[in-house]
């Protein structure tokens, strides 16, 4: 009788056991993207959950990007936030001094670990931030899809008019105005169009020399310099009547600039990397890339999202979250989410495999961001970041555009409330 | 006798409203009564809540605020004048039955039901006043383009005009049916009093659709007081805050700039504002409603 | 439309046709969308009918998300909430109407004080309430929030009242039961005011894509709005046709009922009744 309930303990256990192991641990990895960008996430999550057996990641779109931030913070709120998600680097020091994200540095040296030195230095989150003089912060974001704006130009309508590709402000104003088509009082085609928007004015405050706070980042700095940046696109949209300001906030104005592009309804754009295949498949022209013009010097931002780790999740959860996150950023899957994307590989064995490199060749637009990352200029790493961002630059610069408010006055009042708020975080 | 079943009437009566009533306050009014909590504090919805007391309300009262107000009050005004005016106007002409008239008030109703993503990206390009249809037009006419998003004197006119157009085919549906609830008898003795057209419509059919009317008021009022779709898809705001509205602006605070506790107190001042205005705008519109009893 | 000088009935039926091309007009044209290619939907001036349709557009759309889940999903909620809505509402507007009890006229007043909180405002503490109840992802955070209306309350209270007594006496006195009173009697003569808000109900929440989404972190209880909503690309470019064919999902059903159900929406209005 012992005998035969120890022989059933022994099956129930090894059977318990063996299901155990067999029992996938799931994690939620929640995104905020939809159209290509979802289809190729979700065709590598469920490539990632069939490569092996030990973690399931299940993958929910959860709206736009500020949808799916409320949507985090509430969950958070109610300890049912997912393991894993992606976020705007702007947002990361805000996230990470609220107590939000987990470290990654345990993860990336561990059995399950990834090599660090083998990511693209400028797409990374040390190369992303400035920490200002303090202590740098822990490793906890890996770059997910990663851009800079570039400059798309009609190379067709360029080489008809004669123009030359332009390298410096003076030489983007001289060939905007020469593209710029007019019959009578109507602007056929503009020479140049851009997004009045935060990133690419940060692009322009850098190009002028300028930073957005000073050193030690006690101070906002960007006076001077963002009000000459803002004063370009003021003189291009008023005063030569070559740059077209398309209407909208946010996304609805980068779909109007790229649809004009398409459309041959203006010969030059800034614009993200990530476009590049979408204008590349649709445009009934040569479509070429160069460099964002320079001034003082050369200066780009850099875009796109982070993949993160949520600090209250289950530990075996953020384990799955991690490992997630590891395949996604590995070389094999970083060239695959590229091709399909447009957005930059995130690691050097990736861009100077054989395959990359014949892809380079082919497709020599796809190498200009990449290229571009020499230029590339840090974020402040402040709470302060997110906020003079989103309240401070990004709803006042249409208003010297529109001629509703000078560069000046913008500026000047930009300046003094990014200052209440970085004073509001110091405290 | 009497009394016993008015008692039982009133219990009766708490009966049937308790249920409502239980549920109105639970997904209605323990939101607003948590942003007036909210409303006191900073809050990110991420770090602790800090007590800030009345300065929230204090930021408020500013010209952006009154903006916001303003705006709304413009829009919505804008949306129920156009709408009952074109509404009736059209339920007036298609008042007959017939495939033509069917066929007219489906094509209205159309647009009603499809949702604002889909007409939004239509009506930014046709807008768009270097090549959009609505710009070919004008010219055609002679007249200059005109910067229907892009302007801040025009852009939010521009969504009152979207947004009648969307909504036409309500009001459209609901006077086809208040004119076809008029009695035909009424008209048989103004036709035998020899009244003309005008005067039919004046003292039969406007006062005898006053119920219809105050219906849609109603509902066209409250339903653009919430107005948010159009604004976020198509100008977010702007140009500059000329198309702030108030749900939109309230939206922003909270989940553009995470600042809730100034979104909360907006939404206190917002509810107390409104309520008086309907109330207000109840007590005035019924002792012009006329029932046919 | 029967006015004596022809000139005058031309011009108006020339009118109502513009009228009708510029309202139908954006429809059409999403139809058009959903049936072209990507570059031939950005390119201007646009091409009116697409050679050759592509009809798997369609395909990819509802293939790009569970959309058979997300319709039943979608019918289930808009049902739901309608039923509720009604029940609800007519209950209690009898109740206001037609009966007395001390605090009724500020119950009234309370109920007329919810028409004024969006979903916007309501979000966040619903979330968080639903997330504690461990109901999020459920049909009852799509459907509870929204099972009573305020406007449907006020709406067929103001019709209620327009009952006479008598009618509700008699019945009464006849031995009919509160429900038969109420549903038998009643409704069927407020049917004008009940079918125009239900209209106005069905047509907003199928429609609705912010609750259904903000409610949900996963696709179990999702609708079509929401589905349509991940179609779009804010990141390497919109493909327009696809998200207008998806929007045809949404669209069509809504559509169909009101082609069938025009003649009796416009016939429930003309039921004159003891008025």
């Amino acid at each position: 009788m012992k005998q035969m309930l120890a022989g059933v303990l022994v099956v129930l256990l090894l059977g318990s056991a063996g299901r155990a192991a067999a029992d996938p641990i799931v994690a939620q990895f929640w995104y905020s993207f939809g159209g290509k960008n979802r289809e190729v996430t979700e065709s590598h999550i469920k490539k990632f959950n069939e490569s092996q057996s030990k973690y399931r990641i299940e993958g929910t779109f959860q709206g736009d990007y500020f949808q799916a931030l409320a949507k985090i913070r509430a969950a958070a709120i109610t300890k049912t936030a997912p393991a894993a998600f992606h976020v705007v680097g702007e947002a990361l020091p805000n996230l990470w001094q609220a107590g939000m994200l987990e470290s990654m540095e345990e993860f990336a040296k561990g059995p399950n670990g990834t090599d660090l030195a083998d990511f693209v230095p400028g797409l990374t989150q040390a190369g992303y931030f400035d920490y200002l003089g303090k202590q740098a912060a822990p490793l906890f974001a890996l770059p997910f899809f990663r851009s800079t704006p570039i400059l798309y130009y009609n190379a067709d309508m360029l080489a008809a008019k004669g123009v030359k590709v332009p390298t410096t402000w003076d030489e983007l104003r001289s060939a905007a105005g020469k593209l710029t088509v007019r019959e009578g009082s109507d602007t056929k085609v503009y020479g140049f169009e851009v997004p009045v928007d935060w990133w690419f004015w940060f692009g322009l405050l850098h190009q002028g020399g300028g930073t957005l706070m000073t050193p030690d980042g006690k101070k906002a700095a960007f006076k001077e310099k963002g009000q000459e940046a803002l004063q370009f696109w003021v003189d291009l949209v008023n005063r030569d009547k070559t740059m077209k300001q398309p209407p909208g906030k946010d996304y609805s104005a980068w779909e109007v600039a790229n649809t004009d592009f398409i459309n041959q309804r203006v010969g030059m754009i800034f614009t993200s990397t990530a476009f590049l295949n979408y204008m590349t498949e649709n445009a009934k022209f040569k479509v070429g890339t160069a460099f964002l013009p320079a001034r003082v010097k050369a200066a780009v931002p850099t875009g796109g999202t982070y993949f993160v780790l949520m600090k209250d999740a289950p530990t075996p959860q953020k384990e799955a979250g991690w490992a997630f996150i590891k395949w996604m950023t590995d070389p094999e899957q970083t060239i695959s989410l590229s091709k399909a994307t447009g957005y930059m590989p995130v690691r050097l064995s990736a861009i100077n495999s054989a395959g990359m490199q014949s892809f380079y060749k082919d497709n020599p637009n796809y190498k200009v961001a990449l290229d571009q990352l020499r230029n590339a200029q840090r974020f402040p790493f402040s709470p302060a970041l997110f906020d003079i961002q989103r309240e401070v630059i990004q709803p006042n610069l249409e208003a010297a555009v529109l001629g509703t408010k000078t560069a000046a006055d913008v500026m000047t009042a930009a300046d003094q409330k990014a200052n209440e708020i970085i004073s509001k975080y110091e405290k | 006798m009497a009394s016993r079943r008015a008692r039982r009437d009133a219990w009766l009566g708490y009966a049937l409203v308790a249920p409502s009533l239980a549920l109105f306050g639970l997904v209605y009014l323990y939101p607003v009564a948590y942003s007036a909590y909210v409303s006191v504090f900073e809050w990110d919805l991420m770090t602790p809540k800090r007590y800030v007391g009345l300065a929230n309300y204090r930021v408020l009262a500013s010209a952006e605020f009154g903006e916001v107000l303003v705006n709304t009050a413009l829009y919505s005004g804008g949306v129920v004048a156009l709408s009952l005016g074109l509404g009736l106007v059209l339920a007036l002409l298609l008042n007959h039955r017939g495939a033509l008239s069917a066929a007219l008030q489906g094509c209205i109703f159309s647009s009603y039901i499809v949702s604002w993503v889909a007409v939004s990206l239509l009506w930014i390009w046709m807008l768009d006043p270097q090549y959009g249809l609505v710009t070919y037009g004008l010219r055609l006419v002679g007249l200059r383009p005109v910067n229907w998003l892009g302007s801040p004197s025009v852009a939010l006119w521009t969504l009152v005009l979207v947004t009648v157009w969307k909504t036409l085919g309500y009001p459209l549906v609901i006077y086809l049916a208040g004119l076809q609830a008029i009695p035909g008898d009424f008209y048989e003795a103004a036709d035998l009093d020899g009244a003309t057209g005008w005067n039919r419509f004046r003292f039969i059919t406007w006062p005898l659709l006053s119920p219809t009317t105050l219906f849609l008021v109603v509902t066209l009022t409250i339903a653009s007081f919430q107005g948010f779709d159009i604004v976020k898809i198509m100008t977010q705001g702007g140009p500059v805050t000329s198309t702030m509205i108030y749900v939109y602006y309230i939206y922003e605070q909270a989940f553009q700039y995470f600042r809730l506790g100034k979104a909360s107190a907006a939404v206190v001042i917002f509810f107390a504002l409104i309520l008086l205005l309907t109330l207000l705008q109840w007590l005035v519109f019924r002792k012009r409603v006329q029932y046919t009893t | 439309m029967t006015h004596p000088n022809p000139l005058v009935r031309w011009l108006t039926v020339l009118g109502l046709l513009v009228v009708a091309a510029v309202e139908v007009g954006p429809y059409l044209w999403m139809v058009a969308t959903s049936l072209k290619d990507l570059p031939s939907v950005t390119q201007f001036p646009p091409s009116l009918i697409p050679s050759p349709p592509r009809w798997d557009n369609y395909a990819k759309a509802w293939q790009s998300g569970p959309f058979l889940r997300y319709f039943v999903n979608n019918v289930i909620q808009t049902a739901a909430i309608l039923v509720l809505q009604l029940f609800f509402a007519c209950t209690a507007a009898y109740a206001f109407a037609k009966l007395r009890f001390p605090g009724r006229d500020l119950c009234f007043v309370i109920v007329m004080a919810c028409l004024i909180v969006p979903p916007q405002v309501r979000f966040v503490p619903l979330y968080i309430l639903f997330s504690h109840l461990g109901l999020v992802n459920t049909y009852a955070a799509l459907v509870l929030p929204y099972a009573v209306s305020a406007l449907g309350t006020f709406l067929i209270r103001e019709a209620f009242m327009q009952i006479s007594d008598d009618i509700v006496d008699a019945a009464r006195v006849d031995g009919a039961g509160l429900f038969t009173v109420i549903f038998g009697l009643m409704v069927p003569i407020a049917r004008p005011t009940i079918v125009a808000f239900s209209l106005f109900s069905v047509v907003y929440h199928w429609n609705d894509f912010f609750w259904p989404l903000v409610m949900t972190t996963t696709d179990a209880v999702r609708t079509l709005p929401v589905g349509v909503s991940m179609l779009r690309e804010e990141g390497t470019g919109a493909r327009w046709h696809i998200i207008m064919a998806g929007s045809m999902f949404v669209v069509a059903p809504v559509l169909v009922i009101f082609a069938v159900a025009q003649r009796h929406i416009v016939r429930a209005f003309t039921f004159t009744s003891l008025k």
